[in-house]
Protein backbone atom coordinates (compact mmCIF):
# COMPACT_ATOMS: atom_id res chain seq x y z
CA UNK A 1 0.00 0.00 0.00
CA UNK A 2 2.65 2.59 1.05
CA UNK A 3 4.71 1.30 -1.89
CA UNK A 4 1.79 2.01 -4.45
CA UNK A 5 1.17 5.29 -3.19
CA UNK A 6 4.86 6.04 -3.05
CA UNK A 7 4.21 5.35 -6.97
CA UNK A 8 1.39 7.79 -7.47
CA UNK A 9 3.18 10.04 -5.80
CA UNK A 10 6.50 9.48 -8.18
CA UNK A 11 4.21 9.50 -11.50
CA UNK A 12 2.58 12.90 -9.78
CA UNK A 13 5.95 14.50 -9.79
CA UNK A 14 7.75 13.36 -12.75
CA UNK A 15 4.86 13.61 -15.13
CA UNK A 16 4.42 17.31 -13.34
CA UNK A 17 7.83 18.65 -13.95
CA UNK A 18 8.64 16.90 -17.54
CA UNK A 19 5.39 18.22 -19.13
CA UNK A 20 4.52 21.58 -17.65
CA UNK A 21 6.68 23.57 -19.61
CA UNK A 22 5.42 26.76 -17.60
CA UNK A 23 7.52 25.14 -14.43
CA UNK A 24 9.71 28.05 -14.32
CA UNK A 25 10.29 31.41 -12.66
CA UNK A 26 9.10 33.42 -15.45
CA UNK A 27 6.48 31.98 -16.84
CA UNK A 28 5.39 30.35 -13.39
CA UNK A 29 4.85 33.57 -12.04
CA UNK A 30 3.06 35.15 -14.98
CA UNK A 31 0.79 32.44 -15.18
CA UNK A 32 0.03 31.97 -11.77
CA UNK A 33 0.04 35.14 -9.75
CA UNK A 34 0.50 37.94 -13.09
CA UNK A 35 -2.37 37.18 -15.39
CA UNK A 36 -5.00 36.54 -12.78
CA UNK A 37 -4.71 39.67 -11.42
CA UNK A 38 -4.53 41.85 -14.01
CA UNK A 39 -7.92 40.23 -15.44
CA UNK A 40 -9.27 40.57 -11.90
CA UNK A 41 -8.46 44.25 -12.63
CA UNK A 42 -9.44 44.49 -16.04
CA UNK A 43 -12.61 43.39 -16.12
CA UNK A 44 -13.84 45.28 -12.50
CA UNK A 45 -12.34 47.95 -13.71
CA UNK A 46 -14.65 47.46 -17.25
CA UNK A 47 -17.93 46.77 -15.20
CA UNK A 48 -17.57 49.89 -13.27
CA UNK A 49 -16.90 52.00 -16.10
CA UNK A 50 -20.36 50.70 -17.69
CA UNK A 51 -21.87 51.74 -14.53
CA UNK A 52 -22.43 48.43 -12.76
CA UNK A 53 -20.15 49.83 -9.73
CA UNK A 54 -22.60 48.31 -6.96
CA UNK A 55 -21.23 44.74 -8.99
CA UNK A 56 -17.19 44.96 -8.44
CA UNK A 57 -17.47 42.86 -5.73
CA UNK A 58 -19.27 39.92 -7.97
CA UNK A 59 -16.88 40.87 -10.56
CA UNK A 60 -13.89 40.48 -8.24
CA UNK A 61 -15.14 37.29 -7.07
CA UNK A 62 -15.81 35.81 -10.72
CA UNK A 63 -12.93 36.72 -11.88
CA UNK A 64 -10.82 35.29 -9.12
CA UNK A 65 -12.91 31.79 -9.57
CA UNK A 66 -12.36 31.88 -12.76
CA UNK A 67 -8.21 32.28 -12.50
CA UNK A 68 -8.82 28.51 -11.03
CA UNK A 69 -9.54 27.12 -14.45
CA UNK A 70 -7.62 29.61 -16.76
CA UNK A 71 -4.29 27.89 -14.87
CA UNK A 72 -5.69 24.51 -14.63
CA UNK A 73 -6.67 24.38 -18.14
CA UNK A 74 -2.55 25.71 -19.42
CA UNK A 75 -1.10 23.15 -17.24
CA UNK A 76 -2.86 20.51 -17.57
CA UNK A 77 -3.77 20.66 -21.50
CA UNK A 78 -0.15 21.50 -22.62
CA UNK A 79 1.18 18.57 -20.29
CA UNK A 80 -1.34 16.10 -22.24
CA UNK A 81 -0.32 17.41 -25.26
CA UNK A 82 3.44 16.90 -24.70
CA UNK A 83 3.10 13.48 -23.02
CA UNK A 84 2.57 12.74 -26.88
CA UNK A 85 4.71 14.92 -29.19
CA UNK A 86 7.43 13.79 -26.85
CA UNK A 87 6.72 10.33 -27.15
CA UNK A 88 6.02 9.16 -23.75
CA UNK A 89 2.45 8.05 -24.16
CA UNK A 90 3.83 5.17 -25.53
CA UNK A 91 5.67 4.17 -22.55
CA UNK A 92 2.44 4.84 -20.44
CA UNK A 93 0.60 2.63 -23.49
CA UNK A 94 3.21 -0.36 -22.75
CA UNK A 95 3.12 -0.14 -19.01
CA UNK A 96 1.71 -1.98 -16.30
CA UNK A 97 0.06 1.16 -14.90
CA UNK A 98 -3.72 1.50 -13.91
CA UNK A 99 -4.63 3.69 -16.40
CA UNK A 100 -7.04 5.44 -14.39
CA UNK A 101 -4.57 6.33 -11.99
CA UNK A 102 -2.14 7.26 -14.16
CA UNK A 103 -4.68 9.48 -15.84
CA UNK A 104 -5.56 11.33 -12.56
CA UNK A 105 -2.05 11.62 -11.20
CA UNK A 106 -1.33 14.22 -14.06
CA UNK A 107 -3.44 16.43 -12.89
CA UNK A 108 -2.25 16.19 -8.62
CA UNK A 109 0.05 18.86 -8.45
CA UNK A 110 -1.73 20.91 -10.71
CA UNK A 111 -4.39 21.33 -8.20
CA UNK A 112 -2.33 24.13 -5.83
CA UNK A 113 -2.10 26.21 -9.03
CA UNK A 114 -5.57 26.67 -8.58
CA UNK A 115 -6.29 27.83 -5.61
CA UNK A 116 -2.71 29.91 -5.39
CA UNK A 117 -4.12 32.02 -8.48
CA UNK A 118 -7.37 32.44 -6.77
CA UNK A 119 -6.14 33.17 -3.41
CA UNK A 120 -3.98 35.82 -4.92
CA UNK A 121 -6.86 37.24 -7.35
CA UNK A 122 -8.76 37.95 -4.28
CA UNK A 123 -5.86 39.38 -2.00
CA UNK A 124 -5.56 41.81 -5.03
CA UNK A 125 -8.95 42.78 -5.51
CA UNK A 126 -8.96 44.20 -1.72
CA UNK A 127 -5.84 45.35 -2.45
CA UNK A 128 -6.62 46.83 -5.92
CA UNK A 129 -10.31 47.34 -5.85
CA UNK A 130 -11.77 47.16 -2.57
CA UNK A 131 -13.02 43.57 -2.37
CA UNK A 132 -15.00 43.73 1.01
CA UNK A 133 -14.09 40.56 3.47
CA UNK A 134 -16.61 41.92 6.07
CA UNK A 135 -19.54 39.70 6.28
CA UNK A 136 -17.18 36.41 4.34
CA UNK A 137 -18.33 33.12 5.99
CA UNK A 138 -13.89 32.07 5.76
CA UNK A 139 -14.88 28.27 5.86
CA UNK A 140 -17.14 28.40 3.41
CA UNK A 141 -14.63 30.29 1.00
CA UNK A 142 -12.02 27.63 1.97
CA UNK A 143 -14.27 24.36 1.27
CA UNK A 144 -15.24 26.54 -2.04
CA UNK A 145 -12.15 27.00 -3.56
CA UNK A 146 -11.22 23.32 -3.17
CA UNK A 147 -13.81 22.15 -3.92
CA UNK A 148 -13.88 24.75 -7.41
CA UNK A 149 -10.29 23.54 -8.06
CA UNK A 150 -11.27 20.03 -8.01
CA UNK A 151 -14.37 20.12 -10.51
CA UNK A 152 -12.22 22.74 -12.67
CA UNK A 153 -9.25 20.00 -12.22
CA UNK A 154 -11.37 17.11 -13.24
CA UNK A 155 -12.89 19.04 -16.49
CA UNK A 156 -9.35 20.22 -17.73
CA UNK A 157 -8.12 16.30 -17.29
CA UNK A 158 -11.05 15.66 -19.32
CA UNK A 159 -10.09 18.00 -22.20
CA UNK A 160 -6.64 16.76 -21.86
CA UNK A 161 -7.54 13.67 -23.87
CA UNK A 162 -8.28 16.21 -26.85
CA UNK A 163 -4.94 17.73 -26.72
CA UNK A 164 -3.81 14.11 -27.01
CA UNK A 165 -6.26 13.75 -29.88
CA UNK A 166 -5.72 17.04 -31.54
CA UNK A 167 -2.14 17.50 -30.91
CA UNK A 168 -2.49 21.00 -29.93
CA UNK A 169 -3.20 22.53 -26.52
CA UNK A 170 -3.57 26.12 -26.88
CA UNK A 171 -6.86 25.89 -29.11
CA UNK A 172 -8.50 23.37 -26.56
CA UNK A 173 -7.68 25.90 -23.24
CA UNK A 174 -8.84 28.56 -25.91
CA UNK A 175 -12.26 26.76 -25.80
CA UNK A 176 -12.46 25.42 -23.04
CA UNK A 177 -11.85 28.65 -21.29
CA UNK A 178 -13.97 30.63 -23.43
CA UNK A 179 -16.85 28.60 -23.09
CA UNK A 180 -16.67 29.09 -18.90
CA UNK A 181 -16.44 33.12 -19.23
CA UNK A 182 -19.19 32.77 -20.85
CA UNK A 183 -21.63 29.96 -19.62
CA UNK A 184 -20.81 29.53 -15.99
CA UNK A 185 -21.63 32.93 -14.47
CA UNK A 186 -18.53 34.97 -14.51
CA UNK A 187 -19.21 37.85 -15.40
CA UNK A 188 -22.66 37.36 -17.18
CA UNK A 189 -25.54 36.11 -14.83
CA UNK A 190 -26.41 32.77 -15.80
CA UNK A 191 -30.16 33.51 -15.87
CA UNK A 192 -29.41 36.53 -18.17
CA UNK A 193 -27.80 34.08 -20.72
CA UNK A 194 -29.63 32.71 -23.83
CA UNK A 195 -31.27 29.51 -23.55
CA UNK A 196 -28.58 26.98 -24.85
CA UNK A 197 -25.96 28.97 -23.34
CA UNK A 198 -27.98 28.94 -19.85
CA UNK A 199 -28.18 25.04 -19.99
CA UNK A 200 -24.27 24.47 -20.66
CA UNK A 201 -23.70 26.60 -17.84
CA UNK A 202 -25.66 23.97 -15.45
CA UNK A 203 -23.62 21.07 -16.36
CA UNK A 204 -20.12 22.41 -16.36
CA UNK A 205 -17.77 23.21 -13.39
CA UNK A 206 -17.54 26.74 -11.55
CA UNK A 207 -21.66 28.07 -12.17
CA UNK A 208 -22.34 26.49 -8.89
CA UNK A 209 -19.14 27.33 -7.18
CA UNK A 210 -19.54 30.54 -8.19
CA UNK A 211 -22.37 31.27 -6.86
CA UNK A 212 -21.94 30.20 -3.58
CA UNK A 213 -18.84 31.75 -3.53
CA UNK A 214 -20.65 35.19 -4.22
CA UNK A 215 -23.27 34.12 -1.64
CA UNK A 216 -20.39 33.30 1.49
CA UNK A 217 -18.91 36.82 0.45
CA UNK A 218 -22.04 37.87 1.69
CA UNK A 219 -21.72 35.60 4.40
CA UNK A 220 -23.60 32.55 3.75
CA UNK A 221 -22.82 29.25 6.03
CA UNK A 222 -21.44 26.26 4.41
CA UNK A 223 -24.83 24.66 5.71
CA UNK A 224 -26.52 27.41 3.81
CA UNK A 225 -24.31 26.78 0.56
CA UNK A 226 -24.42 22.69 0.92
CA UNK A 227 -26.11 22.02 -2.15
CA UNK A 228 -24.16 24.03 -4.43
CA UNK A 229 -21.04 22.61 -3.10
CA UNK A 230 -22.62 19.14 -3.91
CA UNK A 231 -23.90 19.67 -7.35
CA UNK A 232 -20.26 21.33 -7.99
CA UNK A 233 -18.71 18.36 -6.84
CA UNK A 234 -20.97 16.01 -8.74
CA UNK A 235 -20.32 17.88 -11.67
CA UNK A 236 -16.56 17.51 -11.49
CA UNK A 237 -16.85 13.69 -10.78
CA UNK A 238 -18.67 13.05 -13.61
CA UNK A 239 -16.37 14.74 -15.81
CA UNK A 240 -13.66 12.34 -13.88
CA UNK A 241 -14.89 9.41 -15.12
CA UNK A 242 -16.06 10.69 -18.27
CA UNK A 243 -12.20 11.81 -18.55
CA UNK A 244 -10.74 8.07 -17.67
CA UNK A 245 -13.32 6.56 -19.71
CA UNK A 246 -12.19 8.59 -22.93
CA UNK A 247 -8.60 8.10 -21.79
CA UNK A 248 -8.58 4.47 -22.07
CA UNK A 249 -10.93 5.10 -25.20
CA UNK A 250 -7.64 6.73 -26.95
CA UNK A 251 -5.40 3.83 -25.93
CA UNK A 252 -7.41 1.51 -27.72
CA UNK A 253 -7.43 3.86 -31.09
CA UNK A 254 -3.91 4.62 -30.32
CA UNK A 255 -3.80 0.79 -30.50
CA UNK A 256 -5.65 0.59 -33.38
CA UNK A 257 -4.63 3.22 -36.06
CA UNK A 258 -1.20 2.50 -34.80
CA UNK A 259 -0.50 6.77 -35.29
CA UNK A 260 0.02 7.72 -32.17
CA UNK A 261 3.33 7.09 -32.44
CA UNK A 262 4.22 10.58 -34.51
CA UNK A 263 4.20 13.96 -32.83
CA UNK A 264 3.42 16.09 -35.64
CA UNK B 1 0.18 -23.06 -27.70
CA UNK B 2 3.49 -23.53 -27.02
CA UNK B 3 5.38 -22.68 -23.41
CA UNK B 4 8.45 -23.58 -24.67
CA UNK B 5 8.35 -20.70 -27.61
CA UNK B 6 8.92 -16.90 -26.08
CA UNK B 7 7.43 -15.26 -29.17
CA UNK B 8 4.98 -16.71 -32.27
CA UNK B 9 3.61 -15.22 -34.75
CA UNK B 10 1.14 -16.79 -36.68
CA UNK B 11 0.60 -15.38 -40.01
CA UNK B 12 0.58 -11.76 -38.68
CA UNK B 13 -0.62 -8.80 -40.37
CA UNK B 14 -0.34 -5.44 -40.18
CA UNK B 15 -1.76 -2.85 -42.71
CA UNK B 16 -1.84 1.43 -41.66
CA UNK B 17 -4.33 3.26 -42.99
CA UNK B 18 -3.82 6.83 -43.26
CA UNK B 19 -6.27 9.80 -44.06
CA UNK B 20 -9.37 10.80 -42.56
CA UNK B 21 -11.57 10.76 -45.59
CA UNK B 22 -13.19 7.62 -45.88
CA UNK B 23 -12.38 6.37 -49.55
CA UNK B 24 -9.28 8.49 -50.37
CA UNK B 25 -6.94 7.10 -47.50
CA UNK B 26 -3.84 5.52 -48.03
CA UNK B 27 -3.30 2.00 -47.18
CA UNK B 28 0.36 0.59 -46.62
CA UNK B 29 0.87 -3.30 -45.73
CA UNK B 30 3.27 -3.24 -43.74
CA UNK B 31 3.52 -6.33 -42.56
CA UNK B 32 2.34 -9.61 -44.73
CA UNK B 33 1.53 -12.69 -43.06
CA UNK B 34 4.88 -13.26 -41.01
CA UNK B 35 4.68 -16.33 -39.37
CA UNK B 36 7.98 -17.34 -36.96
CA UNK B 37 8.80 -19.09 -33.74
CA UNK B 38 11.19 -17.86 -31.48
CA UNK B 39 12.45 -20.07 -28.38
CA UNK B 40 13.56 -19.05 -25.19
CA UNK B 41 16.80 -17.97 -23.67
CA UNK B 42 18.24 -17.08 -27.77
CA UNK B 43 18.78 -13.68 -29.26
CA UNK B 44 16.57 -13.63 -32.18
CA UNK B 45 17.82 -10.97 -35.09
CA UNK B 46 14.60 -9.40 -37.16
CA UNK B 47 16.83 -8.32 -40.08
CA UNK B 48 15.79 -6.17 -43.32
CA UNK B 49 16.02 -2.86 -45.44
CA UNK B 50 14.43 0.29 -44.06
CA UNK B 51 10.56 -0.02 -44.17
CA UNK B 52 10.63 -4.02 -44.22
CA UNK B 53 8.34 -3.44 -40.80
CA UNK B 54 10.94 -4.41 -37.94
CA UNK B 55 9.71 -1.87 -35.77
CA UNK B 56 5.97 -2.77 -36.85
CA UNK B 57 6.89 -6.16 -35.22
CA UNK B 58 8.49 -5.07 -32.15
CA UNK B 59 5.38 -2.73 -31.66
CA UNK B 60 2.67 -5.52 -32.12
CA UNK B 61 4.63 -7.83 -29.56
CA UNK B 62 5.06 -5.04 -27.38
CA UNK B 63 1.30 -4.41 -26.92
CA UNK B 64 1.46 -1.32 -28.73
CA UNK B 65 -0.08 -1.77 -31.73
CA UNK B 66 -3.13 -4.34 -33.01
CA UNK B 67 -1.99 -6.47 -35.87
CA UNK B 68 -4.91 -5.99 -38.25
CA UNK B 69 -5.12 -9.92 -38.90
CA UNK B 70 -3.24 -13.03 -37.56
CA UNK B 71 -2.33 -13.75 -33.95
CA UNK B 72 1.00 -13.22 -31.96
CA UNK B 73 1.87 -14.15 -28.07
CA UNK B 74 4.57 -14.00 -25.71
CA UNK B 75 5.34 -16.15 -23.42
CA UNK B 76 2.29 -18.17 -24.09
CA UNK B 77 -0.09 -14.98 -23.89
CA UNK B 78 -2.10 -13.40 -26.61
CA UNK B 79 -0.32 -9.76 -27.30
CA UNK B 80 -4.44 -8.50 -27.74
CA UNK B 81 -6.16 -10.71 -25.80
CA UNK B 82 -3.65 -10.90 -22.90
CA UNK B 83 -1.73 -7.58 -23.12
CA UNK B 84 -1.48 -7.14 -19.71
CA UNK B 85 -0.24 -10.47 -18.84
CA UNK B 86 2.59 -9.58 -22.13
CA UNK B 87 3.26 -6.07 -20.21
CA UNK B 88 4.47 -7.42 -17.10
CA UNK B 89 7.12 -9.57 -18.67
CA UNK B 90 8.42 -7.32 -22.03
CA UNK B 91 10.64 -4.51 -22.06
CA UNK B 92 11.58 -2.55 -25.12
CA UNK B 93 13.87 -0.77 -25.96
CA UNK B 94 13.17 1.89 -28.69
CA UNK B 95 15.57 4.31 -29.22
CA UNK B 96 15.64 7.79 -30.31
CA UNK B 97 15.30 11.24 -29.71
CA UNK B 98 12.03 10.96 -28.29
CA UNK B 99 10.17 8.57 -25.34
CA UNK B 100 12.11 10.97 -22.72
CA UNK B 101 11.11 13.86 -20.36
CA UNK B 102 13.84 16.51 -21.32
CA UNK B 103 13.29 18.38 -18.19
CA UNK B 104 13.99 15.61 -15.84
CA UNK B 105 17.28 14.09 -15.52
CA UNK B 106 18.45 10.57 -16.43
CA UNK B 107 17.89 9.32 -13.03
CA UNK B 108 14.37 10.78 -13.03
CA UNK B 109 13.44 9.52 -15.92
CA UNK B 110 14.24 5.64 -15.00
CA UNK B 111 12.54 6.48 -11.38
CA UNK B 112 9.36 7.75 -13.25
CA UNK B 113 9.64 4.50 -15.30
CA UNK B 114 9.70 2.60 -12.58
CA UNK B 115 6.73 3.92 -10.61
CA UNK B 116 4.55 3.83 -14.13
CA UNK B 117 5.51 -0.13 -14.15
CA UNK B 118 4.35 -0.72 -10.43
CA UNK B 119 7.79 -1.68 -9.39
CA UNK B 120 8.86 -1.77 -5.46
CA UNK B 121 10.31 1.92 -5.20
CA UNK B 122 13.28 0.69 -3.44
CA UNK B 123 13.79 -1.83 -5.87
CA UNK B 124 13.03 0.42 -8.60
CA UNK B 125 15.69 2.73 -7.05
CA UNK B 126 18.27 0.28 -6.58
CA UNK B 127 18.39 -1.50 -9.76
CA UNK B 128 17.76 1.71 -11.51
CA UNK B 129 20.76 2.83 -10.05
CA UNK B 130 23.11 -0.15 -11.22
CA UNK B 131 21.56 0.20 -14.72
CA UNK B 132 22.89 3.78 -14.90
CA UNK B 133 26.21 2.45 -13.93
CA UNK B 134 26.09 -0.58 -16.06
CA UNK B 135 25.28 1.71 -19.27
CA UNK B 136 28.02 3.95 -18.49
CA UNK B 137 26.09 6.77 -17.19
CA UNK B 138 26.40 7.19 -13.87
CA UNK B 139 28.07 10.29 -13.80
CA UNK B 140 25.62 11.80 -15.73
CA UNK B 141 22.82 10.67 -14.07
CA UNK B 142 21.69 14.08 -12.36
CA UNK B 143 21.81 16.02 -15.68
CA UNK B 144 18.86 16.83 -17.63
CA UNK B 145 18.25 14.76 -20.54
CA UNK B 146 18.03 17.92 -22.67
CA UNK B 147 21.82 18.33 -22.32
CA UNK B 148 21.99 14.27 -23.41
CA UNK B 149 24.21 13.75 -26.75
CA UNK B 150 22.04 11.01 -28.73
CA UNK B 151 24.23 8.24 -27.50
CA UNK B 152 23.75 9.07 -24.20
CA UNK B 153 20.23 9.48 -24.34
CA UNK B 154 20.40 5.64 -26.17
CA UNK B 155 21.79 4.54 -23.49
CA UNK B 156 19.18 5.92 -20.79
CA UNK B 157 16.76 3.93 -23.21
CA UNK B 158 18.67 0.64 -22.88
CA UNK B 159 18.84 1.27 -19.14
CA UNK B 160 15.25 2.19 -18.55
CA UNK B 161 14.54 -1.00 -20.90
CA UNK B 162 16.34 -3.35 -18.05
CA UNK B 163 14.39 -1.85 -15.20
CA UNK B 164 11.60 -3.96 -15.06
CA UNK B 165 13.42 -7.12 -15.59
CA UNK B 166 11.67 -8.37 -17.99
CA UNK B 167 11.88 -11.92 -19.77
CA UNK B 168 11.60 -11.10 -23.01
CA UNK B 169 13.22 -7.99 -24.30
CA UNK B 170 12.26 -6.43 -27.11
CA UNK B 171 15.86 -4.24 -29.03
CA UNK B 172 14.98 -1.86 -32.34
CA UNK B 173 18.71 -1.38 -33.39
CA UNK B 174 19.64 -1.05 -29.75
CA UNK B 175 23.35 0.02 -30.97
CA UNK B 176 22.18 3.04 -33.03
CA UNK B 177 24.05 6.30 -31.70
CA UNK B 178 26.50 4.05 -29.20
CA UNK B 179 30.20 4.51 -29.41
CA UNK B 180 32.62 1.66 -30.34
CA UNK B 181 32.97 1.49 -26.55
CA UNK B 182 29.28 1.39 -25.90
CA UNK B 183 28.11 -1.07 -28.77
CA UNK B 184 31.00 -3.48 -27.93
CA UNK B 185 29.79 -3.36 -24.17
CA UNK B 186 26.00 -4.03 -25.20
CA UNK B 187 27.29 -7.23 -27.37
CA UNK B 188 28.62 -8.16 -24.13
CA UNK B 189 25.90 -7.67 -22.00
CA UNK B 190 23.22 -9.34 -24.47
CA UNK B 191 24.97 -12.75 -24.31
CA UNK B 192 24.83 -11.94 -20.43
CA UNK B 193 21.39 -11.43 -20.34
CA UNK B 194 20.47 -14.76 -22.46
CA UNK B 195 22.39 -16.44 -20.05
CA UNK B 196 20.26 -15.50 -17.35
CA UNK B 197 17.31 -17.40 -19.72
CA UNK B 198 15.76 -13.84 -20.89
CA UNK B 199 15.13 -13.99 -24.77
CA UNK B 200 16.11 -11.43 -26.55
CA UNK B 201 14.33 -9.90 -30.23
CA UNK B 202 16.92 -7.68 -31.95
CA UNK B 203 16.60 -5.63 -34.76
CA UNK B 204 19.85 -4.47 -36.41
CA UNK B 205 21.22 -2.61 -39.91
CA UNK B 206 24.73 -4.04 -38.79
CA UNK B 207 25.24 -7.25 -39.67
CA UNK B 208 28.59 -8.27 -38.41
CA UNK B 209 26.63 -7.55 -34.98
CA UNK B 210 24.04 -9.75 -36.24
CA UNK B 211 26.14 -12.40 -37.00
CA UNK B 212 27.88 -12.26 -33.82
CA UNK B 213 25.00 -11.78 -31.60
CA UNK B 214 22.28 -13.62 -33.19
CA UNK B 215 21.01 -17.52 -33.01
CA UNK B 216 18.41 -17.16 -35.13
CA UNK B 217 17.70 -14.81 -37.77
CA UNK B 218 14.15 -13.71 -39.65
CA UNK B 219 14.77 -11.93 -42.85
CA UNK B 220 12.12 -9.85 -43.90
CA UNK B 221 11.21 -7.57 -46.22
CA UNK B 222 8.57 -5.32 -47.91
CA UNK B 223 6.63 -7.11 -44.76
CA UNK B 224 7.08 -10.88 -45.27
CA UNK B 225 9.58 -13.09 -44.35
CA UNK B 226 12.51 -13.93 -46.99
CA UNK B 227 14.38 -15.74 -45.17
CA UNK B 228 14.59 -18.03 -41.15
CA UNK B 229 17.73 -19.86 -39.60
CA UNK B 230 20.39 -19.83 -37.98
CA UNK B 231 23.42 -16.99 -39.51
CA UNK B 232 24.93 -20.12 -40.80
CA UNK B 233 21.64 -21.81 -42.88
CA UNK B 234 20.87 -17.60 -44.04
CA UNK B 235 24.46 -17.81 -45.05
CA UNK B 236 24.73 -21.26 -46.96
CA UNK B 237 20.56 -21.95 -47.90
CA UNK B 238 19.31 -19.14 -48.77
CA UNK B 239 22.08 -17.21 -50.02
CA UNK B 240 22.67 -19.71 -52.18
CA UNK B 241 26.31 -18.21 -52.72
CA UNK B 242 29.97 -18.78 -52.74
CA UNK B 243 32.70 -16.28 -52.79
CA UNK B 244 35.62 -16.29 -54.55
CA UNK B 245 38.29 -14.27 -53.40
CA UNK B 246 41.10 -14.08 -55.89
CA UNK B 247 44.39 -11.93 -54.74
CA UNK B 248 45.91 -10.59 -58.03
CA UNK B 249 48.95 -8.71 -58.94
CA UNK B 250 48.00 -7.39 -62.33
CA UNK B 251 44.47 -6.58 -63.54
CA UNK B 252 42.85 -4.90 -66.88
CA UNK B 253 40.25 -2.41 -67.53
CA UNK B 254 38.23 -5.05 -68.57
CA UNK B 255 38.39 -7.68 -65.99
CA UNK B 256 35.43 -6.88 -63.81
CA UNK B 257 33.30 -6.92 -66.75
CA UNK B 258 35.04 -9.78 -68.15
CA UNK B 259 34.20 -11.54 -64.59
CA UNK B 260 30.73 -10.67 -64.34
CA UNK B 261 29.89 -11.95 -67.77
CA UNK B 262 30.52 -15.70 -66.54
CA UNK B 263 27.69 -18.06 -66.06
CA UNK B 264 26.65 -17.57 -62.34
CA UNK B 265 28.73 -14.72 -61.51
CA UNK B 266 26.08 -12.19 -59.44
CA UNK B 267 28.78 -10.07 -58.54
CA UNK B 268 32.24 -8.81 -58.30
CA UNK B 269 34.25 -6.18 -56.58
CA UNK B 270 37.66 -5.13 -56.23
CA UNK B 271 39.39 -3.52 -53.78
CA UNK B 272 43.41 -3.14 -52.78
CA UNK B 273 45.10 -5.88 -50.67
CA UNK B 274 48.71 -3.86 -49.84
CA UNK B 275 50.46 -3.92 -53.44
CA UNK B 276 48.03 -6.30 -55.03
CA UNK B 277 44.47 -6.01 -56.12
CA UNK B 278 41.64 -8.05 -54.38
CA UNK B 279 38.96 -9.71 -56.31
CA UNK B 280 35.87 -10.72 -54.18
CA UNK B 281 33.60 -12.91 -56.90
CA UNK B 282 30.00 -14.07 -55.96
CA UNK B 283 29.13 -16.97 -57.55
CA UNK B 284 25.56 -18.85 -57.59
CA UNK B 285 26.02 -22.31 -55.60
CA UNK B 286 26.33 -25.23 -57.47
CA UNK B 287 27.62 -23.28 -60.59
CA UNK B 288 31.24 -25.03 -60.86
CA UNK B 289 32.79 -21.72 -62.24
CA UNK B 290 36.34 -22.05 -60.68
CA UNK B 291 38.33 -22.81 -63.78
CA UNK B 292 36.45 -20.15 -66.22
CA UNK B 293 37.37 -17.58 -63.30
CA UNK B 294 40.96 -18.75 -63.49
CA UNK B 295 41.21 -18.76 -66.82
CA UNK B 296 39.69 -14.98 -67.47
CA UNK B 297 42.00 -13.33 -64.64
CA UNK B 298 44.81 -15.95 -65.97
CA UNK B 299 46.62 -18.51 -64.21
CA UNK B 300 49.85 -16.55 -63.74
CA UNK B 301 48.44 -13.38 -62.38
CA UNK B 302 47.05 -15.33 -59.72
CA UNK B 303 48.78 -15.25 -56.16
CA UNK B 304 46.09 -16.85 -54.38
CA UNK B 305 42.70 -18.14 -54.26
CA UNK B 306 40.17 -18.48 -51.57
CA UNK B 307 37.10 -20.25 -51.78
CA UNK B 308 34.53 -19.38 -48.87
CA UNK B 309 30.92 -18.89 -47.43
CA UNK B 310 29.28 -15.80 -47.78
CA UNK B 311 29.24 -13.00 -45.28
CA UNK B 312 25.97 -12.12 -43.71
CA UNK B 313 25.60 -9.03 -45.38
CA UNK B 314 26.68 -10.96 -48.42
CA UNK B 315 23.88 -12.72 -48.21
CA UNK B 316 21.86 -9.87 -47.17
CA UNK B 317 22.48 -8.44 -50.49
CA UNK B 318 22.25 -11.47 -52.42
CA UNK B 319 18.62 -12.76 -50.93
CA UNK B 320 17.34 -8.68 -51.52
CA UNK B 321 18.78 -8.07 -54.67
N1 LIG C 1 2.23 5.22 -38.26
C1 LIG C 1 2.35 4.81 -39.51
N2 LIG C 1 1.44 5.16 -40.43
C2 LIG C 1 1.55 4.76 -41.71
N3 LIG C 1 2.52 3.96 -42.15
C3 LIG C 1 3.47 3.56 -41.30
C4 LIG C 1 3.45 3.96 -39.93
N4 LIG C 1 4.52 3.42 -39.31
C5 LIG C 1 5.17 2.71 -40.24
N5 LIG C 1 4.55 2.79 -41.44
C6 LIG C 1 4.95 2.12 -42.69
O1 LIG C 1 5.07 0.74 -42.43
C7 LIG C 1 6.17 0.18 -43.10
C8 LIG C 1 7.07 -0.54 -42.13
O2 LIG C 1 7.64 0.40 -41.23
P1 LIG C 1 8.56 -0.02 -40.03
O3 LIG C 1 8.77 1.18 -39.17
O4 LIG C 1 8.01 -1.23 -39.38
O5 LIG C 1 9.92 -0.40 -40.77
P2 LIG C 1 11.33 -0.87 -40.19
O6 LIG C 1 11.59 -2.23 -40.72
O7 LIG C 1 11.38 -0.70 -38.73
O8 LIG C 1 12.32 0.15 -40.91
P3 LIG C 1 13.67 0.87 -40.39
O9 LIG C 1 14.78 -0.06 -40.66
O10 LIG C 1 13.77 2.07 -41.26
O11 LIG C 1 13.50 1.19 -38.96
C9 LIG C 1 6.83 1.34 -43.84
O12 LIG C 1 6.38 1.29 -45.17
C10 LIG C 1 6.30 2.56 -43.17
O13 LIG C 1 6.18 3.62 -44.07
MG1 LIG D 1 12.46 0.56 -37.45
Amino acid sequence: MAAALHNIALQAYYSYKGLFLWLNWTAYISNVFIAPVVFVVIVTLTGRFAGQSDSANAYIIGMAAYAIPAILSGGILQSFCYERTFGTLSLIYASRSNRWVTYWSKGLLHYPNGLLAAATSLLFGWLLLDLDFSRLNWPALVVLLLVISFSCLCLCLFVGNFSIALREWIIPVGITNGLLLITSGVVVPVDQLPGFLGEIGRVVPLTHGLSALREAFEGASLGDLVDDIVYELVVGLCYLLAGGFLFSLLEANAKRTGTYESAI
Amino acid sequence: MNRDFAIECERLSRIYRSGSIPGRGRETPALTDLTMQVPKAVVFGLLGPNGAGKTTTIRILSTLLAPTSGSARVLGYDVVKQAKQVRERIGFILGGDRGLYGRLTGKQNVRYFGALNRLNPKTAKRRGDELLERVGLAAAADTLVEEYSRGMKQRLHIARGLLTDPEVIFMDEPTIGLDPMGAQELRQYIPELVGQGKTILLTTHYMLEADMLCDEIALIDHGRLVALGTPDEIKRNFSRLTIFEIVVNQTSETLTAELSNIDGVQHVETSAEGIFQKITIAVEAGVDARDQIQATIGAERVESLVVRDPTLEEAYVSILT
